[in-house]
């Protein structure tokens, strides 16, 4: 056991460990900067419009489903640049424990992200579509820049979830290794 | 090394943990997320409600008009019908797997396949959950900016209705979590027993 327990120990970084690192690295860079992108376009994304002498305007704040998902896009952003950091400085000691965490972090944010997504994207096809049965009528047609901007910020949060979702598998396989 | 029952293990959670209890508890949990997922299902594809409204009065006779709420007038609702469904579909898959697996040989695949199959379903019951309760509240609430009336003044019985559908699938999204973290955490223990993996450390040159 003893003898075991020295080989594990001075196992020799190969160049699968390294190849890892930096996959779970590059991905973090990916998430963090996709869902600071999807953040900034929906917060900036506003649009008014003179009808009749009537100005209307329409901005993410107006439905509590685009405000959760640019809250989620945020708090996603932020608590994957902490990751980043932890994991790029934190990159020489690495334990299956400190993986775990990262597992964690990356299914809550996983999930935190996916749902602001599956919120905004009902609402966004009532908006682009209306609704017949309801009497809910489109406003895509009036707002073409708001729903073009809104679009672009979920084809981008789509993106970070994807790249958040390896993260998440990848973390749980590499904390059961070690 | 597999973990014989009852030993205890030296991890920062500090109690007792053996792999019988472990996997008793895993299997419960996934019985009770087939429930509630199923529930759910169940509940927002029967939900339907026919109400008939007096528009105009001619004469002496009223003018009727029949409006129905069926749950597939709504996208969001039909993905959330669906999505449960196929969450209750693999828990149940994962519980005949687990009571019936050992007799297939296939090891070193199970856990990429089981961890992997979790979470995307775990994000699939997420996503169907949230589409469907921000559906609801445009329904109670209406949305004043873009003129959309709210609908469930109207139609309350299909609102309640739906409303404890969702209860269900918040529950069974609560449950994969728990779920998740577990079947990982279970994965860890057993497998850290033998590696005394707290105190290795993987050094990469500088």
């Amino acid at each position: 056991m003893e003898i075991k327990e020295a080989n594990v120990r001075a196992k020799a970084p190969n160049k699968t460990d390294k190849f890892v690192l930096a996959t779970q690295i590059c991905l973090r860079i990916a998430a963090t900067a996709t869902a600071m992108a999807a953040t900034w376009v929906i917060f900036t994304a506003n649009q008014t419009v003179e009808v009749l002498g009537m100005s209307f305007d329409a901005r993410y704040s107006y439905s509590p489903a685009f405000k959760f998902f640019a809250y989620a896009n945020a708090i996603a952003f932020g608590f994957s640049l902490m990751s980043l950091f932890f994991m790029f400085f934190a990159r020489h000691a690495l334990t299956a424990t400190i993986y775990f965490f990262f597992f964690l972090h990356d299914l809550m944010m996983m999930s935190l992200v996916l749902s602001g997504l599956a919120a905004g994207t009902a609402i966004g096809m009532v908006a682009r579509d209306g609704n017949g049965h309801t009497g809910w009528i489109k406003i895509c047609d009036r707002f073409e820049k708001f729903c073009d901007k809104v679009t672009v910020s979920m084809a981008l949060s789509y993106v970070a979830v994807v790249c958040l979702l390896v993260l998440t598998v990848m973390s749980a396989g590499k904390s059961r290794q070690i | 090394m597999a973990l014989q029952s009852g030993e205890k293990l030296p991890m920062f959670i500090g109690h007792i943990w053996s792999k019988q209890k472990s996997r008793w508890t895993l299997l419960g949990l996934r019985l009770l997320a087939f429930l509630a997922a199923a529930a759910a299902t169940l509940v927002m594809v029967l939900n339907k409600q026919t109400k008939t409204f007096v528009v105009a009065t001619i004469g002496t006779t009223p003018v009727n008009l029949t409006l129905t709420a069926k749950f597939h007038h709504t996208p969001a609702f039909v993905f959330f019908a669906i999505a449960n469904g196929l969450v209750s579909i693999h828990n149940l898959v994962m519980i005949m797997m687990d009571l019936l697996g050992s007799k297939f040989d296939y090891k070193g695949f199970q856990f990429p396949m089981i961890a992997s199959l979790d979470m995307l379903n775990l994000a699939l019951v997420s996503g169907g959950a949230n589409a469907a309760a921000f559906m609801a509240e445009l329904g109670k609430n209406g949305n004043s900016h873009a003129r959309w009336d709210k609908i469930c003044d109207k139609f309350g019985p299909y609102c309640d209705r739906g409303a404890g559908a969702l209860i269900a699938s918040f529950l069974a999204l609560a449950l994969m979590l728990l779920i998740s973290f577990l079947s990982i955490l279970n994965h860890k223990l057993v497998n850290s027993s033998s590696h005394n993996s707290h105190n290795n450390i993987i050094a990469l040159p500088n």
